[in-house]
């Protein structure tokens, strides 16, 4: 085979084609290979990020639980089904709720929720932008959800721009009524002058309210701009309906005063003539001495009596004239009524009473007396007084003909706007469309939850939680609540200091629960009460030391936490409500009321407090309710009283669950006192707040040991001495053993009064007699076999710090320089009870986990800390640069 | 894989015999230091650091290495930006290619080497974790996954610093890259989040570097996230041998 040899031009050409194919080749193969390394890497990723494989590999080996979902977070994302938007907006400038300070942990928390559901979105708004779109976005569910809402009040805004320039129109007509025309007699131009310009002035400041809430940038609240549209067109509706009203009843007037007119003026005709008769019978002034006296006498009484008579049917025949015309509403204002500042009735009375004196005194005169004195009696006491006795009846007589006249001929300007009510139809144009647009408004349904939501998004610091349509916001006080005084305890911080723990996961899932899940269970509020209403007088109302009516923030946070509330009256009723098929009940019972005194003779007995309630509780819980009981160191009520008064439940508590709550101790808080070593003071902010965190590992407690929590008039709960066989009783809330400052004491009034004398330190812990030492529990569960089933109940020593009064208003503190500040109100108290509702009705695994009680890094003297800087922060890094220095320098050599 | 060991050996006793790991340790070490025990403060940037470890504070390393993750967008790529860059310099590259080693070998070892030093700065700072022990009650589990997520970061960190260190024969160039490649990881993709819609917004964040380190300070051990950065080193390094091998047709 014959080769042909390349020169070597050619060879060296074919190498460079060689060359440059492998080099293409090689590109071509770096692209290719770092496209599918490329192609590869994102796919990995991307399957790493599918939701499944997602939460199929997340491990949390957290030691400590800080960072980390609890079980009952988990749980709530996983039975929501709903779409979830968490949005934390925490945009603060106070210097004491910077968001760098407290976001970081708000975040952490709703990245992690965001990671674990599986249809959470979580948003961090950090600029006005962003909040910007939040509001708008929730601007739009709301105007979506309450267009009914929306277009009443369109209709009302509409209604108020049209009727407004009326009321203009119509208030300048009756500006110039004439002053003394017919209505103005009665004062009613003026009245309705009055109260037109009041209805132009509702609707002016109802439709300037509503505008401005629907121009600005805020939320519009809905419901509250339906409360105060209604509530303006209420009281427009009032207005016109009572002028519309008095109109058409004063156009009667003119009528009843004419049919009454002869009725009227016999009567008075008649008392003019009784008068007239009794100056003739007593003579004139001047005339001779009468020759009879006692004779004159006679006529003068029979005459009197006839004057009184007429005088009281002249006033009796008045006052039916008046109630005629409008039950006496008008008449009394009319100006002809009224004579020499006097009321014509008045007038009449006065008269039948003069006549009835004069009468008394002619008989007594006559029976009682000498014939000469009784001559003299006529002359000098009696004939002076005739001209003004016949005056007066001729006055009222004219004052009836005038106030007759007067009435009965309105002028004609009045007598068209009477026609015009008459017909009903003064003032419709007006009315009627008001009227039609309050039963619209009445119709409309209720916005759940909506009338909060445009405040609480106005607070700073917050989360905002959306589950499918509805919408919660969680502010900073429950997500970062005050911490407890544990730290202050180790002598970290001053008694100043305002710290914080996160409890984020329990807030948040409360509110997802909350907003997405039926009621886990139902809390009968159990009280006897029987309280008279309002009008009832001299009848007590019947109530224990924590009324039921105290408990509003509680029912409401109740109701938050997704439980249902409804009541039980043991006073009324023999049974708690019915409860929900599948839904459990817990009886939230509130101390029975003391026995009140027997009533005096002939009095309603009252409703007691007596066995028989006792036994109903007794049966709810034996045929299966669980039950909270709330108790609380009972104050003596009755004037001079030292002693508590008893318990009610005690027996039953002690008998049948071997629990002894000594209402009559109450368990004080003080302060070691600095001056008096060995002693105590108190101070009045702990009297009434005592700080108190120290629960036990019992789960109701559990999740609550890191918050600060406040409490009032505690009384502590003993277990019985003598055994119970099967009950078991777990503490929830201690004060511990060796707790110096903190005792029950038997002699609270006592030393309250010393603490308001000024007098309350240099005090003996546990001194008096009576007085009990740590340890004290103050909350407790006790557990026994009831058939086949675990009956439950926990009582909670604590009970008077959960009413409003406890709940709503902030917590004095004072500051280093004595001045005073305050800290949020104790709204976790109430978590104590949610808690336990939640385990007594077996839904513990929603109780939240609360705050992780982590020691953080403990307090280091000056001195050890400028050793820590030096030897870590400077003397380390250093060595190990010196051995640098030292391998550089032995390498050179 | 004992050419590997060798060449990561050799790699890392360079390190010992320059100052360069020294300075950069001292450095390194001191700015921990000062961000540990004194914080940071700059008014008229208002940046404001806390001390890490101070009365009071949470007994964890967290806020430490949440800085780091940052610091570390400098620090690494001045450790790593002499590994090729000085051989191509000096032209001792020539003599590498000839020897019997591939260039998956040398990427290994050069990468081996860096993260030997890295884990030794690493492991300098444990100092500071024992004064957590000693004066407060930290959390073991957050401690251990806050070192495995400072570890798998530095690992990806490296390996974008020797790839960027393969590009160029100039150290500061490379180190430069470096940084410019981790600044777009971190930094970047933080600020690209923040001007994209949603969605996009979601998956950028995906492939931030600090975003994927962030739940292991947490003490949260993330599949995804372990993933991530090994399959990040892994495409570095790749990278890193495919412009090494470029260099045999270039």
């Amino acid at each position: 085979m014959a080769v042909r040899k390349r020169s070597k031009s050619e060879t060296g050409a074919a190498a460079g084609r060689d060359m440059k194919t492998a080099r293409r080749l090689a590109a071509v193969n770096v692209v290719v290979s770092v496209a599918a390394a490329a192609a590869l890497l994102i796919a990995v990723n991307v399957v790493g990020d599918l939701a499944a494989v997602r939460r199929s590999y997340r491990w949390n080996v957290e030691t400590l639980a800080r960072y980390g979902l609890s079980p009952t977070a988990k749980r709530v994302l996983d039975e929501i089904g709903q779409k979830i938007i968490l949005t934390s907006i925490y945009t603060s400038a106070d210097p004491k709720k910077k968001p760098e300070d407290y976001l970081p942990r708000v975040r952490d928390l709703l990245n992690e929720m965001g990671e674990y559901g599986r249809d959470v979105t979580v948003i961090n708004v950090t600029t006005d932008r962003q909040k910007a779109e939040v509001l708008s976005r929730l601007r739009r569910r709301l105007d979506a959800k309450a267009q009914d809402q929306g277009e009443a009040i369109k209709a009302f805004q509409s209604l108020a721009n049209r009727q407004i320039p009326q009321y203009d129109q119509i208030i300048g007509r009756w500006k110039a009524y004439p002053a003394k025309g017919w209505l103005g007699g009665f004062g009613l131009a003026k009245a309705v002058e009055n109260a037109l310009t009041a209805n132009k002035e509702d609707l002016r400041s109802a439709a300037a309210d509503v505008r401005a809430q629907l121009a600005g940038s805020a939320l519009p609240n809905y419901p509250r701009m339906t409360e105060t549209v209604t509530e303006a067109l209420e009281n427009v509706r009032g207005r016109l309906e009572g002028i519309r009203r008095s109109l058409r009843e004063i156009g009667t007037i003119p009528e009843k005063a004419n049919q009454a007119k002869p009725q009227l003026s016999k009567a008075l005709a008649a008392a003019t003539a009784a008068a007239e008769k009794v100056a003739a019978a007593a003579g004139k002034v001047g005339a001779p001495e009468p020759a009879d006296p006692p004779a004159v006498l006679n006529k003068i009484a029979a005459a009197s009596t006839e004057l009184a008579n007429a005088a009281a049917d002249a006033q009796a025949a008045l006052e039916k004239f008046s109630a005629d015309c409008g039950e006496g509403q008008y008449l009394p204002y009319a100006r002809a009524w009224v004579v020499d500042m006097v009321p014509l009735p008045a007038r009449c009375q006065g008269l039948a009473g003069a006549a009835r004196r004069l009468t008394e005194q002619a008989l007594g005169v006559r029976e009682t007396v000498k014939v000469e004195v009784q001559k003299t009696f006529i002359v000098e006491q009696i004939r002076p007084v005739m001209p003004a006795l016949e005056a007066e009846a001729k006055k009222i007589e004219a004052g009836l003909a005038r106030l007759l006249a007067e009435l009965g001929e309105p002028d004609q300007g009045t007598k068209d706007i009477l026609e015009t009510a008459r017909k009903d139809e003064y003032l419709q144009a007006q009315s009627e469309p008001v009227g039609q647009l309050l039963e619209r408004l009445a119709g409309l349904d209720k916005l759940e939850s909506q009338d909060e939501l445009p405040d609480q998004i106005k607070q700073e610091n917050i989360v905002l939680v959306e589950v499918g349509e509805k919408a919660g916001v969680v502010s900073m006080d429950d997500v970062w609540p005050l911490a407890s005084r544990r730290d202050w305890e180790m002598g970290l911080f001053g008694e100043e200091e305002e710290r914080r723990v996160f409890n984020g996961d329990m807030a948040i899932s409360s509110k997802l629960l909350s907003l997405a899940l039926p009621p886990l269970g139902e809390v009968v509020l159990t009280f006897f009460e029987d309280i008279p209403p309002y009008m009832v007088q001299g009848r007590p109302a019947i109530a224990g030391q924590i009324p039921s009516i105290w408990l509003g923030a509680l029912r409401e946070r109740l109701e938050k936490a997704d439980l249902k509330v409804t009541e039980w009256n043991l006073a009324r009723e023999d049974e708690p409500p019915k409860a929900e098929k599948g839904r459990k009940q817990v009886l939230l019972v509130l101390p029975p009321p003391e026995p009140m005194p027997m009533p005096p003779m002939g009095g309603q007995e009252l409703p007691q407090w007596n066995d028989q309630q006792v036994e109903k509780i007794r049966k709810a819980i034996d045929a299966g309710a669980n039950a909270v009981f709330l108790a609380r160191y009972l104050r003596p009520t009755r004037w001079g009283m030292t002693e508590s008064p008893q318990y009610g439940l005690a027996e039953y508590l002690k008998t049948d669950w071997g629990l002894e709550v000594k209402t009559d101790l109450r368990v004080v808080q003080a302060l070691a006192d600095e001056l008096n070593p060995g002693t105590c003071k108190l101070p009045v902010v702990r009297w009434w707040y005592m700080p108190l965190s120290t629960f036990t590992k019992h789960p109701v407690g559990e999740p609550l040991r890191a918050r600060r929590l406040y409490w009032a008039d505690a009384c502590p709960i003993l277990k019985a001495k003598d055994s119970h066989p099967g009950v078991t009783v777990e503490d929830i809330l201690v004060v511990p053993k060796g707790s110096a400052t903190c005792w029950a004491a038997s002699n609270a009034q006592q030393l309250e009064r010393q603490m308001w004398l000024g007098e309350g330190s240099g005090i003996v812990p546990a001194s008096a007699q009576g007085d009990l030492a740590p340890p004290l529990a103050l909350a407790v569960e006790a557990r026994k076999t009831i058939g086949e089933r675990t009956a439950r109940i926990i009582v909670l020593g604590v009970g008077y710090s959960f009413i409003d009064q406890f709940l709503t208003p902030r917590v004095p503190r004072f500051e280093a320089d004595e001045t005073m500040e305050s800290d949020p109100p104790p709204t976790g108290n109430v978590d104590l009870i949610i808690n336990s509702a939640y385990h007594l009705v077996g839904q513990g695994d929603f109780i939240g986990a609360g705050p992780a009680i982590v020691q953080p890094i403990r307090i280091i003297d000056p001195g050890m800390m400028a050793v820590v800087k030096i030897g870590f922060g400077l003397i380390w890094p250093l060595l190990v640069l010196v051995v640098g220095v030292i391998i550089m320098v032995v390498r050179t050599q | 894989m004992r050419k590997v060991l060798t060449l990561a050996r050799r790699e890392l006793s360079a390190y010992f015999f320059s100052p360069m790991a020294y300075v950069v340790a001292f450095l390194f070490l001191l700015t921990v230091g000062m961000l540990f025990l004194w914080g940071l403060k700059v008014p008229f940037l208002k940046i404001r650091i806390e001390p890490v470890f101070r009365t009071g504070a949470e007994s964890t390393l967290r806020p430490l290495f949440d800085v780091l993750a940052y610091g570390l967008v400098i620090v690494v790529p001045l450790l790593t930006m002499r590994l090729m860059a000085e051989e191509f310099r000096s032209g001792t590259i020539e003599t590498l290619m000839t020897a019997p080693v591939t260039d998956t070998d040398v990427i290994g070892g050069k990468f081996l080497g860096a993260m030997a030093l890295y884990l030794l700065l690493l492991a300098a700072t444990g100092v500071f974790f024992l004064l957590v022990v000693i004066f407060g009650q930290p959390d073991w589990g957050v401690a251990g996954m806050g070192y495995l997520g400072m570890i798998l970061l530095g690992a990806s960190y490296v390996s974008v610093g020797l790839f960027a260190s393969t590009l160029t024969g100039h150290q500061l160039v490379a180190g430069l890259i470096g940084i410019a490649i981790l600044a777009f990881f971190t930094a970047g993709l933080y600020l690209l989040v923040l001007v994209l819609p949603g969605s996009y917004g979601d998956a950028i964040s995906r492939a931030n570097m600090i975003n994927n380190f962030s739940y292991f300070p947490k003490g949260v051990l993330d599949a995804r996230s372990v993933v991530f950065f090994i399959t990040i080193t892994a495409f570095f390094l790749f990278l890193s041998v495919k412009v090494l091998e470029s260099r045999r047709w270039r």
